[in-house]
C-alpha cells in the first residue's frame, strides 16, 4: 500500500522517464535517460562510470518490468509503473539490491571531481536529464543543503533520493529532491 | 573491469596506457549474434556473397558486433538495419581496396549511381548487387526522414567520394599527401554518412540548428578522429604490409622523419588530445540544448546520438581487436610505396 504522497511522487517520476510524453515507458526510454546523463558529464557508456550507470539502469528496468509488464510487450504504463515501484521498492525488498546501485552510479557520475560532494551545476545537469527546470534545482538545492555550504554530500543525497521514491513522511526532505512537489 | 580486448594488437598496451579513457568494455546488444545471422542472410539474398572469397570476407567482417556495441538498447530491427549499413560500408571500402589503384572515372561512376538512388529514391537501371543493397537500405532508412537529413546524407556521400579519390591518388602515385590533410580526409573516409544512417535508425532527426552548432561538430569530429587514428595505430602492421598510404602513423613517420615507434607515439599523443576534446564536446551539449530551447524529449533524443559518438572509439577498438578482417593478410601490398621510403 502507498499513501497519496507516495503515489504523487511515483507518478511524477514516471514523467521523468517518459519525456516524449507518449504515455508508456520502455527500456529504451530509461536508457535514453542514461544517455542524457552520460552526455552531460562527458562519460562514454563503455567507460567505468558510464557502464555502471547503463548496467544499473538495465537492472532497474528488469525489476520494473518483471513486476508488472504482464503482457511482456516491453512497455510499461503509468498504472503498471506505480504498481511496480510500490511492489518492488516500497513494499518489497528490491531497493537495496537494485535501486540503490543505480542512484549511487548516477551520483558517482555527477561527482565530477570525486570529492564526495555535488555542486549546484552538477545537480542541475542531473535534473535536466530528468526533465526538471533550473528553478526545480534551486528549490531542491536550498532544501537539501542543510549547512548552506553550497555543496551536497553524496551520502546524504542517496538517502534523499531514497526518500523521494519510498518515504511516506510528508516532512522528509527528500520529497523535494526534484524540486517542489506542488509546482508540477 | 576488463580492459584487455579479445585479440591484443600491437601497440594496444601503449595506446591504453597513454589514453586511459579508452580502457573499458562495451555493453553489447543482447541480440547481436542473431542480428549477425540476419545480416548474413540479407547479404546472401542481395547477391553480396556469390563467391567463396566474398563469403569469407563477410564472415571476417563481423559488422553486427560493431553495431551491437553502438546500439546497445535499440529494438532488434533497428540493430539489424544498422548492422546491414555497417556491412555495406565496409564492403564498399573493400571494393576500393581490391582495386588498388581505381581510376577516377570508376570512382565517380560508383558515387554517381549511389547519388542517383538518394536523389530519386529508386534503384538505378541494371543495378549491381552493391547498388541494389544500397537502394534497399536507403529506402527503409530515409522513409521517415526530412529534406534536411537527406541533404546532409547526400553531402556526406559526396565528401566520401572526394576522400576515396584522395586515397586512390595516394596509392596510384605512391606519394603521401601533406600531413595536414590527414585529419580531415580520414574523418570523411570513414564514411560519415554512416552516422546519418545511424541517426535515422535511432528514429530521431537532429535539428539543423543543433547540427550547425560548433558544439555538435566538435563532438562528431573528435569521436571520428579518435576512432580512425586509433584504427591506424592498431592496424599498422597490416597497413604497412599493404602499403596503405592513408595510414596516419605511416604519414607522420614519412613527413616528420620519425622512427616507427616515435611516429606511433606521436599519433597516440594526438589521440589523447582528441579524446579529451571528445569529453569536453559532450559536456558542452547541455548548454547548447538550453541555448536552442530544445524540449526535454528532443534533448534526450539528441543525447542518444551523442552517446553513440561517445561509444564509438571503444566499440571500434574492440571490433578491430576481434575482427579477422583487421589481421595481417597474406597477400601483401596492394598499393605503391614512395621511392625514398624504406620497405617494411
Amino acid at each position: 500500500m502507498a499513501t497519496d504522497l507516495q503515489v504523487l511522487k511515483i507518478d511524477r517520476s514516471f514523467d521523468h522517464i517518459d519525456v516524449d510524453g507518449n504515455g508508456v515507458i520502455t527500456r529504451d526510454d530509461l536508457q535514453g535517460l542514461g544517455a542524457r546523463l552520460l552526455v552531460g558529464f562527458g562519460a562514454s557508456p563503455a567507460g567505468a562510470q558510464g557502464r555502471r550507470v547503463a548496467d544499473s539502469f538495465d537492472d532497474l528496468w528488469e525489476t520494473l518490468a518483471a513486476a508488472v509488464d504482464l503482457d511482456r510487450d516491453g512497455s510499461i504504463t503509468p498504472d503498471e509503473y506505480r504498481t511496480s515501484v510500490i511492489a518492488s521498492f516500497i513494499d518489497g525488498d528490491r531497493f537495496e539490491p537494485v535501486f540503490r546501485p543505480a542512484i549511487e552510479a548516477v551520483l558517482a557520475l555527477a561527482d565530477t571531481d570525486g570529492d564526495g560532494l555535488i555542486q549546484p551545476q552538477e545537480l542541475q545537469l542531473v535534473h535536466e536529464a530528468f526533465g526538471r527546470s533550473g528553478q526545480d534545482t534551486e528549490h531542491a538545492f536550498a532544501a537539501l543543503d542543510h549547512d548552506a555550504d553550497g555543496a551536497l554530500n553524496r551520502d546524504e543525497l542517496l538517502y534523499a533520493v531514497r526518500d523521494y521514491y519510498t518515504s511516506a513522511d510528508p516532512g522528509a526532505v527528500g520529497n523535494l529532491f526534484f524540486g517542489r512537489l506542488s509546482a508540477a | 573491469m576488463t580492459t584487455t580486448p579479445v585479440d591484443a594488437r600491437p601497440h594496444l598496451a601503449s595506446l591504453l596506457q597513454h589514453v586511459p579513457a579508452l580502457a573499458g568494455r562495451c555493453r553489447m546488444h543482447p541480440r547481436t549474434e542473431a542480428a549477425g545471422r540476419e545480416v548474413l542472410r540479407w547479404a546472401e539474398e542481395a547477391g553480396l556473397t556469390d563467391t567463396p572469397a566474398e563469403v569469407r570476407r563477410l564472415h571476417a567482417l563481423g559488422g553486427h558486433r560493431m553495431a551491437g556495441r553502438v546500439f546497445t538498447d535499440s529494438s532488434d530491427d533497428k540493430l539489424v538495419l544498422f548492422a546491414r549499413w555497417l556491412t555495406w560500408v565496409v564492403l564498399l571500402d573493400d571494393h576500393w581496396d581490391e582495386r588498388s589503384c581505381p581510376a577516377p572515372g570508376q570512382i565517380d561512376h560508383t558515387y554517381d549511381r549511389l547519388l542517383q538512388v538518394v536523389d530519386h529514391d529508386r534503384e538505378p537501371v541494371r543495378a549491381d548487387p552493391m547498388e541494389a543493397a544500397f537502394t534497399q537500405l536507403w529506402l527503409v532508412t530515409a522513409a521517415r526522414m526530412g529534406p534536411a537529413w537527406r541533404e546532409r546524407f547526400r553531402a556526406h556521400l559526396e565528401l566520401n567520394r572526394l576522400s576515396t579519390h584522395w586515397e586512390a591518388r595516394a596509392r596510384r602515385t605512391g606519394r603521401f599527401s601533406p600531413l595536414a590533410e590527414y585529419p580531415r580526409h580520414r574523418r570523411v573516409a570513414s564514411a560519415s554518412f554512416i552516422f546519418d544512417a545511424g541517426e535515422a535508425v535511432l528514429g530521431t532527426e537532429l535539428s539543423p540548428a543543433l547540427m550547425a552548432l560548433p558544439a555538435w561538430s566538435r563532438l562528431a569530429d573528435a569521436a571520428n578522429d579518435v576512432s580512425t587514428w586509433m584504427n591506424d595505430v592498431l592496424t599498422l602492421d597490416k597497413d604497412q604490409r599493404e602499403a596503405d598510404l592513408s595510414n596516419y602513423v605511416l604519414a607522420a613517420r614519412y613527413h616528420r622523419r620519425l622512427s616507427l615507434p616515435m611516429a606511433v607515439s606521436w599519433v597516440i599523443d594526438r589521440i589523447a588530445d582528441r579524446e579529451r576534446d571528445l569529453t569536453q564536446a559532450a559536456r558542452a551539449l547541455p548548454a547548447a540544448y538550453r541555448d536552442l530551447g530544445l524540449s526535454h524529449g528532443a534533448a534526450r533524443a539528441a543525447s542518444k546520438v551523442a552517446c553513440a559518438y561517445l561509444a564509438l572509439p571503444h566499440a571500434n577498438l574492440e571490433w578491430i581487436c576481434e575482427a579477422p578482417r583487421y589481421r595481417l593478410s597474406p597477400s601483401g601490398a596492394s598499393g605503391a610505396w614512395p621511392r625514398d621510403w624504406p620497405r617494411p
